[in-house]
């Protein structure tokens, strides 16, 4: 899974809990229409109730409790506020956010405030009100580090979290400006991790690192803000429509009245954003001053939904109305030439139109000679059966024959998985006979541009979609290298406002309906989910098996060599082992694996890579149970065997060697294996210090699919067969050692 | 050796003399914490002495044993083996040992060895002996105790009789000057006794030196030189064993003799 598609499925998470919260969430599904924007209806009707709000319990700034034990933050003042504003009353649960979703969803609260991205994925089974805060990633360096832009990042590392934006933010911009990613698996440890000099910088939600820093945290923020998904109240799917309405209108009256400013500066001080920039544009304003601008943009003639011609006769479609409302909300205007897609793009080459927005994928090759703006539109391939078809997933396909159009994404996705689903593909040279080749039963579906589907759906076409839409481009405008950067900043900044004001949802749902939400998740088996991730996790079970091994003999060696000095007759041997062995014994691995990865480099400057150090604490561990094992097994043997040796006038080492060693390893062999195994297990715990080893993998895998319960029934069969064969090779070397 | 300790010059005199002392035990006492064990000993064995000690159980017997070739660490008082003083720090202890065998009640034989190698390991591991003589030396020591075709098994497949044989021939395949038996046969069912004791038996009439802890009254008798009566950590009476068995001088040797024979 690449990051862009990450990014666009989810938004901010809550660690592996919250995706089985998500999984319910995308099963649920159903329901279509984009949030209202905010709507001037009178506060009266919900005024007097009391409404149940849940909340997460901490996730400063925006929920968190203050010394006096009083529920505080951003999302705790403004729902206040807006509940004073509109005259209901709240009656807060700090539930967590994981639990506090599931009780919206069971009508246990009537809705929830706690830091929650707007994502479409939400929006199936919930209502959202108008973005009340528009959260965003940001990088962020020790306060006396040296490094003022990105661009000093070079040959650096930057610590991130597993699965956040900030992730796919730091991923997206690693190559230009030659840092490397650290990724670790909680939020706290980049902040270690920039402390201890482990990495330069880190990236966070910029709220959070504006709070922080309020707080006395000795950070400085670099760079841009990276907007992310905007924050929102959430009410059960066409419930409360009155309560969400009230409360939009009061998060509009308290920006007016700067209640709003007032709450967000007492959080984030000089990184408070202006509530007039949060609010405002959730109107999506399309009476901008006009700036003078004027634009020719060259489109295709038909491409539905993107461009095609309505019925009054005008050229509409996504790509038209974002244009023009862009447009609007920008300040400027635009000429509409409608060339074929072709034709736009030379007519860009040769300078007779100024720019060109067409369905147009952004690919590298056309990078080469234009610039693009930022992508507005994600689109890719999916596969559309009749409505009362049997067709729910591909496995279904088994047999049967399915259409696609020549020389489309379709056809090459069809290829391509034809062998593994066991269909043949019926290959036409236009959609309509495409279309027909199913309707006539020749065919049992057929693949095709998902909006282009969605959008065929949404007029009645008597299809459905069936499973994923399968990863294909994403949707720019386009200039000519170098010129024209007013129009891609302009577009840009336009393409922001219509997301954050839901005018975009509004302008995609219009053409694509209830499409690309029934875009039905059909779950994929654990065999699919081998298939697809097999490299990955087979890499991640590289590092668990080395990790494994070398601490393994490394434990063994210092088993052996603390143990001896265990029971050595020089106290100064004893007391260095017996330290040893309870400092080991005596702290959790996880606090191990931190110290010497965070900590040392800290107090010591030695520095490790996370494999390094992760090694070296499983072996350390390992070792310190391992001399405990070696101790006790010499010991085990019977002292008259040592006496009956040393009164024949061998040494102590020839003894220990010849007579003592090979009976206590017949005791301690069992204890071997068994820390062995525990060992192997233990390298799960790595994944903190962003070791990239089978857990950690299932990690990644599930942050980008939600696949929880697959990926980690794979995960834990694999880790189930790498111990019955260690266990059944440790039983073959036994019985041999005994023989 | 001989400059390791100031007895030296007459190391190699003594050795040489028949009948001349081989260990010197004196004013040795022997504690375990709070427990004063040995309370004073002063023993002399000469060379080619069979020396049969007896006495009341927990009376220090076997710490004595073990105290003459150093397996117990002594609290104070001298041990010295051809002049050598044990207790000197400076004494090369697995020398010494090399030449006094010892064998234990409980055989304590190398139970993942064969018969032939618990025999063969010292002299190999010391490069006494080649490997092809060791295991010629073993099975001619193993034909001395009557288990020659046992020479490939494994301990665990032998009676105790058998075990104890084996543990007597792996130490003499030292080529000991010294044998230590520390109730060699008290752990044997009645009808192997006779087996072992036959063996030792030979051994005293071969003229080695020879201190045996024992409570097979009938054989001290049988085939000890002298016998010494220990009781509460102190020797209580020692002679020749028709004296002290047929007119013991202490009371507490009549009382403990009355009880045993
Ligand atoms: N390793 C030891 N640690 C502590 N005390 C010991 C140890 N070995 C022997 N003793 C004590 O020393 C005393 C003498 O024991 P020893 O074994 O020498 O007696 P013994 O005369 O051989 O008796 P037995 O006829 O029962 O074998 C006993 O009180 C015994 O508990
Ligand atoms: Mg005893």
């Amino acid at each position: 899974m690449n990051n862009g598609t990450t990014r666009a499925r989810r938004g901010r998470r809550r660690g592996l809990a919250a995706l089985g919260s998500a999984i319910a969430l995308a099963l649920l599904g159903g329901g279509a229409a984009a949030v209202p924007a905010l709507a001037a209806e009178p506060a009266s009707d919900v005024a007097g109730q009391t409404f149940v709000i849940g909340t997460d319990t901490t996730f400063a700034p925006f929920e968190m409790t203050d010394t006096s034990g009083e529920l505080v933050g951003i999302d705790m003042d403004l729902i206040r506020a807006v509940a004073d504003d509109q005259g209901f009353t709240v009656d807060i649960k700090p539930q967590g956010f994981d639990a506090a979703v599931q009780a919206l969803q069971v009508d246990q609260v009537d809705a929830v405030i706690a830091g929650m991205s707007i994502t479409d994925e939400r929006k199936k089974t919930f209502d959202f009100s108008s973005a009340y805060f528009q959260s965003g990633v940001q990088m962020a360096v020790s306060e006396d580090s040296d490094v003022q832009s990105l661009e000093d990042l070079q040959g650096q590392k930057v610590a991130v979290k597993t699965g956040t934006e900030g992730a796919s933010y730091a991923q997206s911009i690693a190559n230009e400006y030659g840092f490397e990613l650290l990724t670790l698996t909680e939020t706290t440890d980049t902040y270690e991790a920039v402390k201890s000099g482990q990495a330069e910088a880190l990236v966070d939600d910029y709220p959070v690192l504006g709070y922080s820093i309020q707080q006395g945290n000795e950070l400085r923020t670099i760079g841009d803000r990276q907007e992310g998904a905007p924050y929102g109240i959430a009410v059960n799917k066409g419930q409360n429509a009155e309560l969400l309405s009230a409360i939009n209108t009061g998060l509009g009256n308290i920006a007016e009245n700067g209640t709003y400013d007032e709450i967000l500066e007492r959080y984030l001080g000089d990184n408070a954003p202006k509530a007039s920039d949060i609010v405002a544009p959730s109107t999506f304003a399309t009476d901008a001053p006009q700036t003078g601008e004027h634009f020719v943009i060259g489109t295709d003639s038909t491409y539905a939904p993107f461009e095609f011609t309505g019925e009054d006769g005008e050229v509409v479609g996504i790509d038209m109305d974002l244009l023009r409302g862009i447009a609007a909300n920008q300040g400027f205007t635009v000429e509409i030439k409608r060339l074929g897609f072709d034709a736009a793009v030379q007519a860009l080459q040769a300078g007779q139109v100024d720019a060109v927005i067409a369905g147009m994928t952004i690919t590298d090759e056309r990078e080469k000679v234009f610039d693009f703006t930022e992508p507005y539109f994600d689109t890719g391939v999916q596969l559309g059966v009749l409505e009362d078809s049997d067709i729910a997933s591909y496995d279904d396909l088994e047999g049967q024959t399915v259409a696609v159009k020549t020389g489309t994404q379709g056809q090459t996705f069809a290829e391509s998985v034809k062998d593994e689903y066991g269909f043949d593909v019926l290959v036409s040279t236009d959609t309509t006979d495409m279309v027909d080749a199913v309707k006539a039963g020749q065919a049992v579906g057929y693949f095709e541009d998902y909006p282009v589907l969605a959008y065929g759906i949404a007029q009645g076409s008597g299809f459905k979609l069936v499973g994923d839409k399968e990863v294909g481009g994403q949707y720019g405008a386009a200039v000519n290298k170098g010129e024209n950067a007013e129009f891609i900043e302009l577009f840009n900044a336009g393409l922001a406002n219509a997301k954050a004001s839901g005018f975009y949802d509004e302008v995609v749902n219009t053409y694509l309906g209830t499409g690309e939400d029934e875009a039905a998740e059909a779950s994929p088996n654990i065999f699919t989910v081998i298939s697809t991730y097999w490299p990955q996790l087979l890499d991640g079970l590289k590092w668990t098996v080395l990790a494994t091994l070398v601490a393994v003999v490394a434990a063994f060696i210092l088993g052996i060599a603390f143990g001896f000095a265990r029971i050595s007759r020089l106290a100064p041997l004893r007391w260095i082992a017996t330290a040893y062995v309870y400092v080991f014994r005596g702290t959790p691995i996880l606090i191990q694996a931190f110290f010497i990865y965070f900590a040392l480099p800290a107090m010591t400057g030695i520095k490790f890579d996370s494999f390094t150090a992760g090694a070296l604490t499983l072996s350390l561990n390992a070792g310190a149970y391992m001399t405990e094992i070696v101790r006790s097994g010499i010991q085990a043997v019977d002292p008259g065997q040592a006496e009956a040796s040393r009164s024949l006038g061998l040494g102590y080492w020839t003894t220990m060697r010849k007579v003592v060693l090979p009976q206590a390893f017949k005791i301690m062999i069992p204890s071997f294996v068994n820390q062995g195994i525990i060992t192997l297990k233990d390298t799960s715990l790595l994944s903190v210090i962003s070791l990239a080893e089978l857990t950690f993998v299932s990690k990644q895998i599930i942050a980008s699919t939600y696949l929880s319960a697959q990926v980690l029934t794979v995960v834990a069969i694999i880790y189930f067969t790498l111990i019955t064969l260690l266990t059944l090779l440790a039983n073959r070397l036994e019985r041999k050692f005994n023989a | 050796m001989s400059d390791t300790t100031s007895t030296g010059p007459w190391t190699g005199r003594l050795n040489t003399l028949n009948g001349q002392p081989k260990v010197q035990v004196s004013e040795l006492h022997k504690s375990f914490g709070d427990n004063h064990v040995l309370r004073g000993i002063d023993l002399t064995i000469n060379e080619g002495e069979v020396v049969a000690v007896i006495g009341p159980s927990g009376s220090g017997k076997s710490t004595l044993l073990r105290c003459l070739n150093k397996l117990e660490e002594v609290t104070s008082g001298t041990v010295s083996v051809d002049g050598e003083d044990l207790t000197d720090k400076k004494v090369d202890l697995d020398r010494v040992r090399q030449r006094i065998g010892m064998v234990f009640q409980h055989f304590n034989l190398f139970p993942h060895m064969t018969v032939l190698e618990n025999i063969t390991l010292a002299p190999i591991q010391l490069g006494k002996l080649k490997p092809a003589e060791a295991k010629a030396r073993a099975i001619e020591l193993l034909e001395r105790v009557g288990l020659a075709e046992k020479a490939e098994a494994k301990p665990a497949s032998l009676s105790g009789g058998q075990k104890q044989r084996v543990a007597i021939a792996r130490a003499l395949a030292m080529d000991p000057e010294i044998m230590l038996f520390d109730e060699a046969t008290s752990a044997l069912d009645p009808e192997m006794v006779g087996e072992v004791l036959q063996v030792i038996r030979g051994l005293a009439t071969s003229g080695m030196t020879m201190v045996l802890v024992t409570h097979e009254m009938g054989f001290a008798r049988e085939v000890s030189d002298r016998v010494v009566f220990m009781a509460d950590g102190v020797i209580v009476e020692q002679g020749a064993p028709t004296e002290l068995f047929g007119n013991p001088t202490q009371e507490r040797t009549r009382d403990f003799l009355s009880k045993v024979l």
